[in-house]
């Protein structure tokens, strides 16, 4: 009678781990993966400057789905708010324009071109690029310990070893 | 908070006294600048981006955000948070959040950095102090945290750029974008800043590059103008002035002023009055200019460099520059150079090529929105829970109807057992 009540035990607390077990045929939807993104990106340059910030989130993994026993994470820095964008200046290409400039308004009229001489626009030779620091950083409660190719899955999800049913069958097999 | 204040005062005040040393130069005797002397300038100018990789260390250092700019950012993470994953900071993730963003703009910020400069090739690799945790710095000392590079060769790959997290195993790929670059090979010429007006001033602007817009690739293509140095030299130059002082008689050290007006990035609408210094110091390697300074008089901004610390190759090890412009604060950025390599080959496909290893995370943002490439957990993960949450229940009631139905043959046994037993036993009482 005692062998029956604890197989009985030992099956209704399988039962219960069965929506978390059987990774090992990879039915696991956890951790959660969030995919990176980079939304915002730097404007056009006006009047020689760079308006706007950008902001960069990478791809990483939190806790979080089912499959799985246990999950240990820790915050950490996955991306950059409020960066600044830098001011990619020609100075070379603005130093001739200039100079062909100058060499324009100070040489003879019948050289000119129709229109006249043509300030060159500091926008022309302004590049707006994606800075590389000067941001702030975006915590989040991310994975830790994430293994190669999904080893940490196989390893949390380790304790379901036997099935159910072999269980049950050698719970019967007892009796 | 008081430490970078009297770091930023200390770097006002240098700046300020070496501004006097050079109103105080102006004051003793000058002379016109020699031929010589305008063509050594010019070189220094004209010093382009070099086939170089650098290992150096870059502090910047400003003014330190105040408690409400902090609650501020943090106040908006929260809301960005709240929109993509719909959720609030819980108290921890807040308090670790708060720390990040104050240690980030605590006024004193430092890269540690290996970069590789080779045409129009740039990987800058990264750990930048200002965004990881002390504990993260103190358990990777050797490790470069972030690469961002710029491959723009379609010959090599059709995406313009890359950028890696080593620790998240994430790398996002870009077919447009761009970063910016530190350009550490001016260490060995003038400060863009500097060079800006002995460029206009001294060009050839027939030396520069056809039917395209030059880039700093071009520098060491151009000339300078003869007729413009001999001009200035003569002191003939309708709008520039150039003087020089020696102020230790002896040495080879000369400091060259140049004055004029010319429209100026930060000012391009109108002409600016700029004055140009640099202490060029002969040494036995190479010309190095020590001290410079631009001083744009119509708009009130000022800019310091400094080189210093000089290796066997006379290439400065130290590097400080300040940036004063009215309504900002003033923003001092100082590199230490580590390693200087101008000489050792390297193989641009093995820096510059966006090749990854297998465990990593590839996405593409050109749109800004990922495409995953490459996800090698995805692989190892099908979404079938729900099948076998399906499949383990039908076990289960197969499993509990079994032992039911062995629980109630069990019984059945057993009594029938005891029946005969019983029925046995009395027989044998019986006999």
């Amino acid at each position: 009678m005692t062998k029956i009540v604890s197989s009985l035990a030992v099956l209704l607390g399988m039962c219960w781990l069965v929506p978390n077990a059987g990774a090992q045929e990879g039915s696991c939807d956890g951790p959660v993966f969030h995919a990176g993104s980079n939304p915002s990106s730097c404007g056009r340059c006006v009047f020689g400057t760079c308006p706007g910030m950008t902001y960069t989130l990478n791809s990483y993994y939190s806790c979080g789905g089912t499959g799985y026993y246990g999950c240990d994470s820790m915050n950490q820095t996955v991306g950059q708010a409020a960066m600044p964008c830098t001011v990619t200046f020609s100075s070379t290409a603005w130093a001739l324009a200039q100079a062909n400039y100058q060499a324009c308004i100070i040489g003879p009229s019948q050289n000119q071109p129709p229109g006249g001489c043509v300030a060159p626009d500091i926008c022309n030779y302004t590049t707006c690029s994606d800075g590389t620091t000067g941001g702030t950083p975006i915590v989040r409660s991310v994975v830790s310990g994430l293994g190669d190719s999904g080893c940490y899955l196989a390893m949390i999800t380790q304790p379901a070893t036997r099935s159910v049913a072999e269980l049950a069958l050698t719970a019967v097999g007892h009796l | 908070m008081s430490k970078p204040k009297n770091t930023q005062l200390r770097l006002f005040c240098s700046g300020l006294l070496f501004f006097l040393l050079t109103v105080e130069a102006y004051a003793a005797e000058t002379r016109p600048a020699s031929i010589a002397e305008i063509q050594a300038l010019f070189d220094l100018a004209t010093v382009g981006p070099q086939h170089l990789r650098v290992v150096a260390d870059i502090k910047t250092s400003g003014l330190p955000w105040t408690q409400e700019q902090i609650s501020q950012e943090l106040k908006d993470q929260d809301e960005m948070m709240q929109k993509g994953l719909g959720s609030k900071m819980n108290g921890t993730l807040q308090r670790d959040a708060s720390n990040a963003i104050a240690r980030s703009h605590s006024g004193l910020r430092i890269q540690h950095i290996e970069e590789w400069y080779s045409g129009s090739h740039y990987r800058l690799d990264q750990t930048d102090e200002g965004l990881y945790s002390p504990e993260y710095l103190d358990a990777n000392p050797d490790k470069y945290r972030n690469s961002y590079v710029n491959v723009d060769d379609m010959a090599m790959s059709p995406y313009r750029s890359f950028y890696v997290d080593h620790e998240l195993r994430d790398v996002q790929l870009s077919k447009i974008k761009l970063y910016g670059r530190n350009n550490l090979w001016r260490v060995l010429g003038l400060d863009e800043e500097v060079a800006l007006p002995v460029l206009i001033a001294l060009l050839d602007p027939s030396s520069g590059p056809k039917g395209r817009i030059p880039t700093d690739l071009d520098l060491s293509t151009l000339k300078m103008s003869q007729s413009n140095a001999k001009r200035i030299h003569d002191g003939a130059d309708p709008n520039w002035r150039m003087e020089a002082l020696d102020e230790i008689p002896g040495e080879k050290f000369t400091r060259l002023i140049l004055r004029g007006k010319f429209f100026t990035p930060d000012n391009p609408t109108q002409a600016s009055d700029v004055e140009v210094t640099c202490g060029i110091s002969y040494r036995s390697q190479r010309t190095v200019c020590i001290e410079a300074a631009v001083t744009n008089h119509t708009v009130h901004s000022a800019f310091v460099s400094a080189r210093g610390d000089f290796d066997g190759r006379d290439i400065p090890r130290s590097w400080k520059r300040s940036i004063f412009k009215p309504g900002f604060a003033i923003t001092n950025v100082e590199v230490v150079f580590k390693e200087f390599d101008l000489s050792t080959p390297f193989d641009d496909k093995q820096v510059f090529l966006p090749v990854f290893p297998t465990n990593y995370i590839v996405s593409d943002l050109t749109t800004g929105k990922p495409v995953v490439l490459q996800n090698p957990l995805a692989q190892v993960k099908p979404n079938a829970s729900s099948t076998s949450f399906k499949r383990g229940m039908v076990l289960c009631v197969f499993a509990l109807t079994s032992l039911i139905g062995a629980f109630a043959l069990g019984r059945l046994t057993t009594q029938r057992g005891v029946t005969s037993a019983g029925k046995s036993h009395n027989d044998k009482s019986n006999v």
